[in-house]
């Protein structure tokens, strides 16, 4: 694999570790010598702590320490730290704050805010001790009244004193006066109550810390997408320089989002470990991940569309309750509001405007997950226009045809102010219909198709550094601050590499996940890491055969600019003198740095269009995907065959999201009722048809490689379509909504509900 | 998972003599229910007995029986070609159990010892009306089931094999729960040497239990058309997060109708 790599489906590097099992995990990692930890969560989704005795467990055989929320607050130790500024957007006020941000301390001390908050860590010589020891920590709760349920936040019972209404913010952007006179002039409006059900992540992986103090350093193992971020922020909460804390990153099974934000666990074993001396594991049961992993989503909106009397779309605006959880997480804040800006959608719409409301409710915070408030607006958009057609008694391939953004329109900038640089929507669709051959359905059984097109802004993190280091073997390292958590990114760096510097992508390392030896990063987020870190990069090799060139020309005796390089050959024009690359890498006295950074003027737009085909069974409300196509403009494509996975996954989790996955609480007690696997339903691979995902590239103008970002959109595109291909297969029924996720048991209600 | 001594005997007598010995002593089947729960701290056994050495597994077909081990993996079952020519619905309903690594570890003792009320040969057991061999003594199904996760076993008893008449028509039809896959309503219906029989898992809130409007129903006219005129009451049924009371009544209804068609 050489020059003219980018392109090629080239096998993921990292599977062979992976699938042999010789992957390094957390649970890897633990050095000998650890001490473990077992955290004891509140039973209680609200509850006074009124003591927690740890005698009895500090007693037991092998314990080390048992610590409470009181020994942190002694120790000055603070607690896991949220954005402090709400994202202004065109429209948004001057002045707009949180109405409250409450402490978030890694150990709850007086109140228990929802179940499995971290109230004790017992750490003993072995995790059997430790979980044997946790059994013994006795709290004593005096039990409060609890509210679980989004839209019974304001006026429920406060979860924070000094919340009495639940309000953690109150955010607008867009502009409602035009919003609201388009509204009171439109021909038509259409309203439409749409839920985003909560979800629990499920990584592979479950969550875990490795904490060691050394050297007054302190030192975390820990599975995350942003190392640096991470790093900075436990400097904070322990009151140090940045230069005092290392975060090192290894093989992560999957994160999407949830492994973001420092989590109290990380907090945790650090402090432990400088207690005790010694380093200190955590590693997360699947059931410790039910109840405590950042969750996601859980959005109530109402949508209004305003349309003209030839149904052109004159206004939307949205009106939006978000769950915030019972603590604000570190970019809890982010979903609900940063990415409003995805309602715009692929439309020509005159005047949007959104009102956001962050409500506390005594269930584990909501972090940002696979978009990250972008599919929950887009859900949005396509919903309400599927809503619009069936209301109004228009095709809805009609309606879309009148309102999509024509190419000529471009480039366009949407009323909450985004600039888009490019994109021919009415193509995609046209060729997403013709590309989509569903099987045809079975006897008895209702067909539906759904149509969803979305248009997200990524890779919007901000600059990334690329370094890069030739050693005289003439192996290449990269060295960069992005963090794969299972996306290939060893195989994807090291490929655009092998094409920038014309060697075999075998030659390439790729280090990233350590905070000691990269000097800086952004980590990986918002489909960014090759939109970003891959064109720093590609910087850094354009350095390097700088500087080899240089290097080349002295070994020749020529001068640099007389010299070309090409297919791993330094030639001097006009003359049949030249050097390899191993050659001249031998003559290299010590590893020659090369670097690159990139930071981009502005997002890129991926975009696309995504077509699905539901069969329902009218008798029980089964249901099953028959066919899905997509259509997308990922700009250039670096590998096809890791792109097509990351759609395969992303339209398995939206797709998971619209059928199945709901976080589900008591709504009195709201004790967690989706506890593990088998109450919480997770996609599985039978439940998808094979996918027809179809290339419709138009490079990025902004990125020199074209690149747009990839990682979220099969998350993006696949809610709506499969909910208005639902939507359309229950038409003839009666059935005018159905709110996520569409379980057997939904759709019948819906159905008998239709009946009556 | 707490400390516990493992022991695996090679003969049932010391088996049982350990089990019964012991009232925490706890068998060891393919261990897929009962793994779990030791991770999760949810048992405290003093000794796990393994069964797998005491030779419980292998089917036997007679003319008019299908004979299966206690320790018969659901794959083994599933993949018989004995089974699949006499009891055909038998095979196919233990191929649709959980997934592959299920089906390769969990067994027929297992699940009936358990009796989870969502699983699967609960209802087979029942509607076919099997009987259940014990290193103590045979028990009919009709009662061996006594409500959920509770049987007629002893402290101490292990289960040696299932011994299922070979019935002249049989289907089972699960409708799964879209978390675990078990059954949310499973109806097994069967006209064979005990009669006509029609068992419901997943939906009752004492485990398994027969239909006798349907039974009677089939008795006379057995034919899909027959049960679908039958209602099943919503009392006594589960409610829960993936499917009411009423659902589940509904469900009971379309499943039998589809058994009886699957059954011919
Ligand atoms: C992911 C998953 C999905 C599943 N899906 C389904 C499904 O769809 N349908 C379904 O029916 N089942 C399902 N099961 C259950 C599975 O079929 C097993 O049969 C069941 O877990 C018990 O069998 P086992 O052999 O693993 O028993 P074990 O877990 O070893 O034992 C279970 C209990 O039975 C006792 N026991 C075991 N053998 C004997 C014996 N011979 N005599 C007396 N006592 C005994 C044990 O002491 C223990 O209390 C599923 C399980 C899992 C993990």
């Amino acid at each position: 694999m050489e020059r003219n790599a980018i392109g090629q489906g080239l096998r993921r590097s990292e599977d062979a570790r992976f699938l042999t099992g010789s992957g390094r995990f957390l649970a890897d990692l633990v050095p000998a010598g650890a001490a473990w930890a077992e955290i004891v969560r509140s039973p209680h989704a609200h509850a006074d702590i009124v003591s927690v005795a740890t005698d009895a467990a500090r007693a037991a055989p092998g314990v080390l320490a048992v610590l409470t929320g009181a020994d942190l607050a002694a120790s000055g130790i603070g607690g896991v730290p949220a954005d402090e500024k709400l994202i202004h957007l065109p429209g948004t006020p001057e002045d707009v704050a949180f109405s409250f941000r409450p402490p978030f301390p890694a150990l709850a001390s007086g109140r228990a805010r929802f179940v499995g908050e971290p109230v004790a860590m017992v750490v003993a010589e072995t995790a059997e001790a430790a979980a044997a020891a946790a059994e013994l920590v006795a709290a004593d709760y005096r039990e409060r009244p609890a509210v679980a349920a989004t839209e019974a936040a304001q006026g429920g019972a406060a979860v924070w004193d000094e919340a009495p209404d639940n309000v953690c913010f109150r955010w607008q952007a867009g502009d409602a006066a035009a919003a609201q006179a388009a509204i009171a002039a439109a021909a038509h409006v259409v309203r439409l109550r749409v839920r985003n059900n909560r979800v629990h992540v499920g990584a592979l992986e479950t969550r875990g810390a490795i904490g060691s103090f050394a050297g007054g350093r302190f030192h975390l193992a820990t599975g995350t997408q942003m190392p640096h971020g991470l790093r900075d922020a436990l400097a904070g909460v322990f009151g140090v320089d940045k230069s005092a804390v290392h975060v090192t990153v290894a093989d992560v099974g999957g994160s999407f989002g949830i492994r973001n934000a420092l989590c109290p666990e990380q907090i945790l074993v650090l402090f432990a470990s400088r207690m005790l001396g010694r380093p200190v594991a955590w590693l997360g049961s699947r059931a410790d991940g039910f109840l405590s992993d950042y969750q996601a989503r859980d959005n109530v909106a109402d949508v209004e569309l305003a349309l003209d009397a030839d149904l052109r779309f004159t206004a939307l605006r949205v009106r939006t309750l978000a769950a915030i959880g019972a603590h604000l997480a570190p970019k809890g804040a982010l979903s609900p509001t940063a990415n409003t800006p995805a309602l715009a959608g692929v439309y020509a719409l005159p005047a949007i405007h959104v009102a956001v409301t962050g409500v506390f409710t005594n269930t584990a915070p909501t972090e940002v997950y696979r978009g990250a408030g972008r599919p929950e607006a887009v859900n949005l958009v396509e919903r309400a226009v599927d809503h619009a057609a069936r209301e109004l008694g228009i095709d809805r391939l009609e309606l879309r045809r009148r309102n999509l953004l024509a190419p000529a329109a471009m480039p366009y900038r949407t009323r909450l102010g985004l600039l888009y640089d490019s994109g021919d929507f009415p193509g995609t669709l046209a060729d997403a219909l013709a590309r989509h051959a569903p099987p045809p359905a079975p006897r008895g059984w209702l067909r539906g198709r759904g149509i969803a097109h979305y248009c997200e802004r990524v890779a919007v993190l901000g600059a990334e550094n690329a370094w890069l280091e030739l050693r005289p073997d003439g192996r290449v390292t990269l060295l960069v601050g992005t963090m794969s958590n299972g996306q290939g990114h060893q195989t994807a760096y090291a490929q655009l590499l092998a094409d920038r510097l014309g060697i075999a992508a075998d030659m390439i390392e790729v280090v990233q996940g350590d905070t000691d030896r990269i000097p800086s990063g952004g980590g990986t987020g918002g489909s960014a890491s090759l939109a970003i870190g891959g064109q720093a990069a590609a910087l850094a090799a354009a350095d390097l055969i700088a500087k080899l060139t240089e290097r080349a020309g002295e070994a020749l005796e020529a001068a640099a600019p007389d010299i070309a390089y090409a297919d791993g050959v330094f030639r001097v024009a006009g003359t049949d003198l030249s050097i390899a690359w191993h050659a001249l890498a031998a003559r290299l006295p010590e590893a020659l740095s090369a670097h690159g950074m990139w930071k981009p003027s502005g997002p890129s737009f991926p975009n696309g269009c995504h077509v699905a085909e539901v069969d329902v069974d009218p008798e029980t409300g089964a249901w099953r995907l028959a066919a899905y196509t997509m259509v997308h403009d990922f700009g250039t494509v670096v590998n096809p065959l890791l792109l097509e996975g990351q759609l395969q996954g992303g339209v398995a989790q939206g797709f998971g999201q619209a059928a199945m996955e709901q976080v589900v609480h008591d709504p009195e007690s709201a004790q967690p009722l989706t506890g593990s696997w088998m109450d919480y339903a997770m996609p599985r691979a039978d439940d998808l048809p094979g996918l027809s995902l179809v290339s419709r590239p138009t490079p990025s103008p902004l990125h020199p490689l074209g690149i747009k970002g990839a990682g979220e959109a099969g998350a993006a595109g696949a809610p709506p379509a499969v909910m208005n291909a639902l939507l359309d297969a229950l038409a003839p029924l009666g059935v005018r909504d159905l709110d996520m996720p569409a379980t057997p048991f939904a759709v019948w209600r819906a159905i008998a509900a239709a009946r009556l | 998972m707490y400390d516990f001594e493992y022991l695996k005997p090679k003969a049932l007598a010391e088996a049982a003599s350990i089990l019964a010995g012991d009232g925490d002593a706890k068998a060891l089947a393919g261990g897929m229910t009962f793994i779990p729960v030791l991770k999760q701290r949810l048992n405290k056994p003093s000794k796990v007995v393994d069964l797998a050495a005491l030779g419980l597994s292998g089917i036997k077909v007679s003319g008019e029986t299908v004979e299966i081990g206690a320790m018969t993996t659901h794959a083994t079952v599933a993949a018989s070609a004995d089974v699949k020519r006499a009891i055909p619905a038998l095979a196919k309903l233990a191929g649709n159990i959980g997934d592959e690594a299920v089906r390769h570890r969990g067994t027929i003792g297992g699940s009936l010892a358990n009796n989870d009320p969502s699983a699967c040969y609960p209802a087979a057991v029942l509607a076919m009306g099997a009987t259940i061999v014990t290193n103590k003594r045979r028990i009919e199904a009709d009662n061996y089931f006594q409500g959920m996760f509770a049987t007629a076993l002893e402290q101490g008893e292990v289960i040696t094999s299932v011994v299922f008449p070979v019935p002249a028509k049989a289907a089972y039809m699960k409708f799964a729960n879209p978390a675990s896959r078990y059954a949310m309503v499973g109806v097994f219906v069967a006209k064979g040497p005990k009669g006509t029989r029609v068992a419901v898992t997943g939906a009752g809130q004492n485990g398994v239990f027969r239909h006798k409007a349907m039974e009677e129903a089939l008795a006379k006219n057995w034919s899909a058309d027959a049960v679908a005129g039958v209602k099943t009451p919503a009392d006594g049924l589960n409610s829960d997060i993936h499917a009411s009371a009423e659902y589940r009544a509904h469900l009971v209804g379309v499943m039998a109708k589809r058994a009886v068609a699957a059954a011919g």
